[in-house]
């Protein structure tokens, strides 16, 4: 009764002994660009180890254990004595004043990153520009328009990293904390509003169709059904933005010169290493202290 | 204690086995006794015990009284693993297949026990013992499903993979915890005789928990009704009376309804 | 229910996106603690406006005519053979890097994420300090940006892309360990009982349940990392290694405002294309 093409067990038996037909197994998307990346990944590897020059050599010399070794010895502070940075109060201080301007600038950029993507994530999505929540009387065109140029904006200014932005803001803005704000502000600004519109893409989108049914205008209909479904979920995403911001707040202020990546890079450069090693303990406590908080906060938010 | 062929040792004995629960006891001390090749059925209104029963029997949780014999060994001693895997195979309501896996692999999943860590893991790229499996899925019906996602299944074609992994796993007895309550009653009734079938024709003993009393006499010898963690009867099912039922089922008197 | 702990990815966001949409109740809660917490927003908003120092002037002398300068470059891209090369072999030196430091990356995070989740330690007493221990080295390793983990590696070991690479492997393996971690946690308990219930052993249960169900989540977000070290990797290339970030800041330093334009756009098209294909990916393998 079988119409089989191959003797049973045989691997790939495409008829089953009754005669029913079993679909065939094919490699799909994920297991294509499982491929893909794997041949990516030996490239790369490849042009960086056989290209020489790429250090992975030295990794393992003496020379390099010794170097690596006197460097932590010397943010240890080994060979400074009574004069390392963190035996003294007043640079306690001081990098207490530098963490406390550091916090700022994470503040004011998320402050900046969140106003800016509350304001604009709705034309981004698509649902509201083109689809089923798109408000009937405005002309189309203009709102199709507004999609693509919003959706642009965020495209490059999440593109583009933190650190680029702020080199090219110290431009035309002095240094502070001003310019490394606007940098982490702008680039977070694109991610937030991508996210946020993406959870309205995904949103069920049936009360508020019910809502305008019920004769709600777009307004009304935005503020009771759209925004009460996305408020949680762009909050926890902006703390965890904000997370990810106090992180790299010290690397922009390596550039913009504010706060804790001012020090630093000014003492790297002096070698004074238990400075450095001072700087970086109020960094981690900062770090440390931002995600405990929003873990806090997001409890808060979701009971 | 040896394991002497299966007509000789009763398949299930349980001997004043009794469960509570934190502020419940969810089963009154029971015995019984399942030969091996039975099919039976256990009736009763929801949170009956019948599920407990079941697990007990499945030593899915420790009974906190009594004892239990599985083909003649101990319960207590076989931890869940491979040698009680081999006596008794439980299927529940929710299938718990693995979702993203093909249906070959949640089937051959039930040779798992029996197969070493690197064969596992190389069966995950390139299926070992397919046929099994094919053997399994032409049993239950849904042979052409063979490389399907899983999740994309119906419900009722779902129940039949699980039923293809038990299969595959060939424990002597199958545990059946209401493994239809969620399908329409024509699924539900083709999946019951399915279940009846192969149990029929590997001569497994099976034990099933119902709603439907209907498939129960059709499809099972002996009923076994269960109200409050109390058994209540325990009979061949021709003998299973209208009265009885009723009794069985009566709301008044339940616990937890008014 | 478990609520998401890490809500970065956007597949698993979008099915508890719908979970959380439906629930009204979480909406009334917020109604509650919205108060406070507007409060609580508008008065850090102000309180971060407050530091910055308004006195001194915001802009340099000259800076609005650098500004202009600088955005109508937008309009003469410097799009020529010559520099086009350059441009994509910058682009490339900067995959290379990502490539190389997101596979290190995965190397480290994967079995640190294994052990930091906990699903294999069986005996209590090897469990608390083993688990507790990599989630504390996971944590640490990750609270440094990259960046200052470059620089530090550059003062020890000198310049080189070995140490770029490690500069980002070392916290990027820490950020996926941890999410490892918490994927393989999130998983649900049923199939694994029933795979249990088989008669598989806790590592076959593993395999076949556990990794196999946290596989989706774990690659997505995999993609979204492996999008970052892209723009990791152009911005360490400032440190001398090249990358996009070295050319940018030479044209920077040649005030050529239109090849920084190009270089820019090369950037966030290879960012582009690396969202395109974890988007694709994504979407086959969500079950």
């Amino acid at each position: 009764m079988s119409m089989e093409t191959n003797p049973m067990g045989a691997p790939g038996r495409t008829v089953s002994t009754r005669g029913v037909p079993i679909a065939r197994h094919r490699i799909g998307v994920a297991g294509l660009s499982l491929i893909a990346f794997a041949l990516l990944a030996a490239a790369s590897w490849g042009f960086i180890l056989l290209g020489g020059d790429s250090g992975f050599q030295e990794l393992f010399s003496h020379e390099t254990w010794a170097n690596a070794g006197s460097f932590i010895g010397e943010l240890a502070g080994k060979g400074s004595g009574e004069r390392a940075a963190f035996l003294q109060p007043g640079k306690w201080a001081h990098a207490g004043k530098l963490a406390y301007e550091t916090l700022a600038m994470s503040v004011l950029a998320i402050g900046f990153a969140g106003v800016g993507a509350l304001l604009t994530f709705l034309p981004a999505a698509r649902n509201v520009a083109v689809g089923e929540l798109a408000p009937a009387r405005r002309g189309l065109p203009t709102w199709k328009a507004l999609y693509f140029v919003v959706r642009i904006i965020f495209t490059f200014t999440r593109g583009i990293p933190e650190l680029i932005l702020a080199m090219i803001i110290i431009f035309f803005l002095s240094p502070g904390i001003l310019p490394g704000a606007l940098a982490l502000g702008l680039h977070n600004y694109g991610i937030l509003g991508k996210l946020s519109a993406e959870v309205v893409e995904n949103l069920d989108t049936h009360p508020a169709r019910a809502l305008r049914a019920s004769g709600a205008g777009s307004f009304q209909m935005l503020a009771y059904a759209i925004m009460p479904q996305v408020l949680p979920q762009f909050i926890t995403y902006l703390l965890y933005r904000w997370e990810v911001v106090i992180r790299t707040t010290i690397v922009v202020g390596f550039v913009s010169a504010g706060g804790l990546g001012r020090d630093f890079r000014l003492s790297m450069s002096f070698f004074h290493y238990t400075d450095v090693a001072l700087l970086l303990i109020w960094y981690i406590l900062l770090v440390i202290g931002i995600d405990l908080l929003c873990a806090w906060l997001r409890r808060l938010v979701r009971t | 204690m040896t394991n002497s062929t299966n007509g000789y040792v009763p398949m299930f004995i349980l001997e004043g086995v009794a469960k509570a629960y934190p502020g419940a006891l969810a089963l009154a001390p029971i015995s019984l006794k399942v030969e091996a090749g039975e099919r039976v059925a256990v009736l009763g209104p929801s949170g009956s015990g019948k599920t407990t029963l079941l697990h007990l029997m499945g030593g899915v949780v420790q009974p906190d009284q009594g004892s239990i014999l599985i083909s003649g060994l101990p319960l207590t001693g076989l931890g869940p693993g491979r040698e009680l895997a081999s006596l008794v195979g439980v299927i529940h309501q929710q299938f718990d297949l693995v979702p993203h896996l093909s249906v070959l692999h949640n089937v051959l999943a039930g040779r798992l026990g029996q197969w070493s860590t690197l064969r596992s893991l190389f069966s995950l790229a390139i299926p070992r013992e397919r046929h099994l499996a094919v053997d399994a899925l032409e049993k239950v019906g849904i042979a052409h499903k063979l490389y399907e996602k899983t999740s994309r299944l119906s419900g009722g074609e779902q129940q039949r993979v699980a039923m293809a992994r038990l299969l595959v796993q060939a424990p002597r007895a199958i545990l059946a915890d209401e493994p239809v309550a969620s399908l329409d009653p024509a699924r539900a009734e083709d999946l019951v005789r399915l279940l009846a079938e192969i149990a029929r024709e590997s001569g497994k003993t099976l034990v099933a928990s119902l709603h439907s009393v209907q498939l129960a006499r059709t499809y099972f010898s002996r009923a076994i009704g269960l109200r409050n963690g109390e058994l209540q009867f325990d009979r061949p099912v021709g003998e299973v009376t209208d009265k009885m039922l009723e009794r069985l089922y009566d709301l008044r008197g339940l616990k937890g309804e008014a | 229910m478990k609520h998401d702990k890490h809500p970065t990815l956007r597949a698993r966001v979008s099915s508890r996106t719908l979970q959380a949409a439906v629930s009204w109740k979480a909406f009334g809660n917020l109604l509650e603690s919205r108060g406070l917490l507007t409060i609580l927003l508008m008065g850090a908003l102000a309180w971060s406006l407050s530091a910055i120092d308004w006195g001194g002037p915001l802009a340099h002398a000259g800076g609005g005519a650098s500004a202009l300068q600088f955005f109508s470059a937008l309009l003469s891209l410097d799009l020529s053979p010559s520099f086009l090369q350059v441009a994509l072999k910058a682009s490339w030196y900067t995959v290379a890097y990502a490539v190389a430091g997101i596979t290190l990356a995965v190397a480290l995070g994967l079995p640190l994420g294994i052990i930091a989740s906990g699903a294999l330690a069986r005996s209590r007493k090897v469990r608390w300090p083993v688990v507790f221990g990599t989630r504390a080295f996971l944590a640490f390793v990750r609270s440094i940006h990259e960046l200052v983990w470059a620089w530090l590696f550059v003062a020890a070991i000198g310049l080189s892309p070995m140490a770029a690479i490690l500069a980002l492997a070392i916290p990027y393996g820490g950020i996926l360990g941890r999410i490892y971690s918490e994927i393989l946690n999130d998983v649900p308990e049923g199939p694994l009982r029933s795979l249990r219930a088989s008669g598989a052993s806790e590592w076959k249960v593993f395999l076949y349940g556990r990794l196999v169900m946290a596989l989706p989540d774990m690659l997505s977000y995999t993609f979204y990392r492996f999008e970052c070290a892209i723009r990791a990797a152009a911005i360490m290339s400032f440190v001398g290694i090249a990358g996009l970030g070295y050319q940018i800041q030479l044209s920077l330093d040649d005030l050529l405002y239109g090849q920084v334009w190009t270089l820019l756009f090369f950037l966030v098209a290879l960012v582009l294309m690396v969202d395109i294909w974890s988007g694709l990916v994504r979407r086959r393998m969500v079950p």
